[in-house]
């Protein structure tokens, strides 16, 4: 099969004309980022079930957040940046966050980052390019959690194999069987 | 040529027992290789299947301490499904009536299952 990325990256023109865009959306966005982050976090600390998970670590992991955020606006998306998207997913498979906050937080933020970057752009008066931007934003935003996904999935997958010793190949088939 | 090899092996091991009814070879990966199995039965699960048991099998002995999987034994109310290694790479499986005599079945098994190891 077709690297997934590269098919996912067709299918929503996530990299085409609107990402160029980026580093203007970037520097609009750029004074909220850290007020962005802290919303996230206090969203995350308000739930017991994944402050559990926080505490003790959210500066850490606040400026790890901010970091991501300057990079996820950065304007170069490049297979470097799909990289750090993919390892990003391992490091929570591996901190045995559940793939539940991980969605719902990606939720939480595309709600903080579009209603900034609204009144960012009502503020300058140009709303039908912002409409692109919106789009576009929203599409890197979904590729990133698709890689974060796809992380989970492969390490489902490998754990099955590894206590079953059932090859991957075999694994693939069993799931692509019709159903009766 | 190796799918002649094969299919004669096979050939052979179903006409060695009236008890035996059919046989396949599949890859650990669940493809049949080769097969006299019923035409109506579905390919991809009769592939799948007998892999996905070998495999579990294997995992099985080891995990409670049985040694090497030597084969694992299916028996359902119409007969018995029997499967074991030929070389690292394949499952044979044999399809055996419910009155089938086990001891020749396995002699004449695992004597196919050499040949099939040296052809793949
Ligand atoms: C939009 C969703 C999220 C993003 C973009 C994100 C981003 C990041 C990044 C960039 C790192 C550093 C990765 C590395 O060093 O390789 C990280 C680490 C971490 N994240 Fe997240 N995160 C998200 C959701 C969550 C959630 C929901 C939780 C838990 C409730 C969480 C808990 C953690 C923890 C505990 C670490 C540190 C892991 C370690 O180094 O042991 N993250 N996150």
């Amino acid at each position: 099969m077709s690297d997934p990325l590269e098919v996912f990256v067709r299918l929503t023109g996530a990299s085409g004309p609107c990402a160029g865009w980026m580093p203007t959306y970037a520097q609009w966005l750029a004074p909220h980022v850290p007020e962005i982050t802290d919303r996230f976090y206090e969203r995350l600390l308000a739930e017991p079930e994944t402050s559990q998970i926080l505490n003790g670590r959210v500066d850490a992991l606040k400026a790890t957040h901010n970091a991501w955020l300057r990079d996820l606006l950065g304007g170069h998306y490049d297979d470097a940046f799909y990289a750090r998207q993919k390892q990003i997913g391992k490091t929570h498979v591996i901190a045995k966050i559940p793939p539940l906050f991980v969605a719902a937080s990606f939720s939480i933020l595309r709600a903080l980052i579009f209603q900034r970057l609204q009144s960012e752009l009502e503020s300058r008066e140009v709303e039908d390019q912002g409409h692109k931007c919106t789009r576009a934003l929203g599409r890197l935003l979904d590729t990133c959690q698709f890689l974060i996904d796809q992380a989970y999935e492969e390490d489902r997958m490998e754990r099955l194999s590894s206590a079953s010793g059932l090859s991957r190949p075999l694994l693939e088939n069993l799931i692509s069987l019709r159903q009766r | 040529m190796r799918e002649q090899v094969l299919g004669s092996i096979l050939d052979e091991l179903d006409g060695s027992a009236a008890d035996i009814g059919a046989s396949a070879i599949i890859s650990l990966d669940g493809l049949a290789v080769a097969s006299s199995l019923a035409q109506d039965m579905d390919g991809d699960r009769v592939g799948a299947m007998p892999a996905a048991m070998l495999s579990l099998g294997d995992r099985t002995a080891a995990e409670l301490s049985r040694g090497t999987l030597e084969q694992v034994m299916i028996k359902g109310e119409s007969g018995y499904v029997i499967l074991i290694y030929a070389g690292k790479d394949a499952v044979l499986t044999i399809i055996a009536r419910k009155e089938a005599k086990l001891g020749l079945i396995f002699l004449d098994a695992s004597r196919a299952a050499k040949g099939i190891a040296a052809a793949l």
